[in-house]
């Protein structure tokens, strides 16, 4: 339950699992949830394997899934069939190493807490007070929020405010971000931002990154591997390794021809599916 | 700070309440309109110079006011809480909690009167009975509004239930529970007044109906001002103490509702 090994750590989680093990491995996943209309498949035999520091990045239209993978992912939802492995032991309940970060952030921050004891939460029960203060500060510094610690997180802009939910799930050191439609609510030129932000702290802490996306850009432009999910109940219908070199670049990134390609391919895969009715 | 005061000093509204009182002079003073018993604003100013042992009679029914409003804000925050967060708890109670808030405390005060007697003690027991509904009804409404994210925050960091219930729950019911302090203590306020009226023969509304029963509505108006005065000191009261409990997150959890 209490697999808390990246806090003690020294330095940001380096790549995790030396042994050449999976950070994730799922076999023949399936969910299955209560819903209006009697228990639904949401998920049905889902199976891949994420390796340690990778960038993996899911996209589909709405209501296939994504979602109810990712909270299998950070152990909020228990599996219904199939094996879901973390670092080579199954998934029971959130694990500290993996921690979620959620699309709605107005809702994921604490409104009476300043952005700093937003950030310090998680550490409360691990770090006295002035390694937490640093560790907060180290957080917010990889988001660039260094100069916002003492406000209160409604006096800033949504791409600030998501920002400050990576930091608090940054200032746990984990080795593993899952992310649900993170960018999702910005506009175009924050995302664009956070993007690159998000990029250069996954170079510095070696964290593995699995995020949901409904864009299509998004999941090329990020990832070294992109998956597509479709139907419902959801299945994994298509997977690119995008093959793209680090770092990348917002303008010259997006029009390689790897860039172009993988995009036709994948673009082709949401296409082509029966997807759900929107 | 200067700008909160002068936010807080409503110049316009109190223009109302000047012109509504000077009116009243004009029209009872010219004798305009006329009833035997209703002073003008200068007599009632006058009849303060004669009230006796107001001291104790302020100190009577604010000593019941706040000893029923903590008890009902101790009470309420307890209860509410437990069947606001355990289901089973509310499962059972809500039922018998909408039957008994639905009977009006006065129409318990006769029942009261017989069972503790004409004492400061059944005051204080029918102001607590009025104000623990407010109380209870505000922290079970306020602990079931935290944004269920929240719970999904609790658990991919491992919040313990202690740590959720401590750092999650309350500060979010925090705004709510502070609605319902200050309804419950306005609350035991009135049922304390009429407690005094009704059944137990001492403090303000005791002092009211004394001066009813001698004829004096001048002395009459100027309990009621009192009465008045006293309610909108035991809501500041109530805020400042509770700003200086909780500095800075109490406004920030405000403004963000």
């Amino acid at each position: 339950m209490s697999d808390t090994t990246a806090l003690g750590s020294t330095g940001p989680a380096s790549a995790a699992g030396g042994s050449g093990e999976p950070a994730y491995l799922l076999e023949d996943v399936s969910v299955r949830l209560p819903s209006s209309a009697g228990i639904r498949d949401v998920l049905m035999n889902v199976s891949f394997a994420i390796q340690p520091g990778e960038i993996v990045g899911i996209v589909g239209p709405s209501g296939v899934g994504k979602t109810t993978l990712l909270r299998v992912l950070g152990g909020l939802l228990p599996v219904s069939a199939g094996r879901a492995d973390f670092e080579g032991r199954p998934i029971h309940g959130p694990s500290g190493a993996a921690v979620t970060v959620f699309q709605d952030y107005a809702n994921a921050l604490l409104p009476w807490r300043t952005v700093a004891r937003n950030v310090g939460l998680p550490l409360e029960r691990t770090l006295g007070k002035a390694a937490r203060a640093e560790r907060v500060m180290e957080a917010l510094e990889l988001v660039g929020l260094r100069d916002r610690a003492s406000d209160y997180p409604w006096r800033l802009s949504g791409g600030m405010q998501q920002r400050v939910q990576i930091a608090r799930a940054l200032a746990v050191r984990p080795r593993v971000l899952l992310m649900d439609e993170p960018f999702g609510a910005l506009d175009a030129l924050t995302k664009a931002a956070l993007q690159d932000q998000l990029l250069r702290v996954q170079e510095r802490t070696r964290a593995t990154v699995v995020f949901i996306t409904h864009d299509l850009d998004e999941a090329i432009y990020l990832s070294d591997r992109a998956m597509v999910m479709a139907g419902s109940p959801g299945v994994i219908s298509c997977e690119v390794s995008t093959g793209l070199q680090r770092p990348r670049d917002q303008i010259a990134t997006r029009e390689l021809p790897q860039y172009i390609k993988v995009r036709h391919e994948l673009g082709e895969a949401l296409r082509t599916q029966p997807g759900p009715a929107l | 700070m200067i700008g909160r005061a002068a936010r807080a000093f409503n110049l316009s509204g109190w223009l109302v309440i000047l012109v509504v009182i000077g009116l009243w002079q004009l029209v009872v003073g010219t004798r305009l309109v006329h009833f035997t018993y209703l002073p003008s604003p200068a007599q009632v100013v006058t009849a303060f110079g004669n009230l006796h042992d107001l001291g104790s009679a302020i100190g009577h029914t604010l000593e019941v006011t706040l000893l029923a409003s903590v008890i009902s804000v101790v009470g309420g925050v307890i209860l509410g809480g437990a069947i606001g967060l355990v289901a089973v708890v509310g499962k059972y109670s809500l039922a018998s909690i909408d039957v008994l808030r639905s009977i009006p405390v006065t129409a318990l005060m006769p029942i009261a009167l017989l069972i503790w007697g004409t004492s400061t003690k059944t005051e204080v027991i029918v102001a607590t009975y009025s104000a623990l509904w407010l109380m209870l009804l505000n922290t079970v409404g306020g602990v079931q509004a935290m944004n269920p994210r929240l719970h999904d925050v609790a658990a991919t960091f491992q919040l313990t239930r202690l740590d959720v219930f401590r750092k999650l729950i309350l500060p979010s019911a925090m705004p709510s529970i502070l609605i319902g302090a200050r309804l419950a203590i306005i609350g035991a306020l009135i049922v304390a007044i009429i407690g005094e009226i009704l059944v137990n023969p001492e403090g303000l509304g005791w002092q009211l109906i004394a001066a009813q029963q001698a004829l004096q509505p001048a002395e009459m108006w100027a309990y009621v001002i009192i009465i008045g005065i006293l309610g909108m000191a035991c809501n500041s009261l109530l805020v400042r103490a509770v700003r200086g409990a909780m500095p800075g997150g109490l406004d920030a959890a405000w403004e963000a509702q």
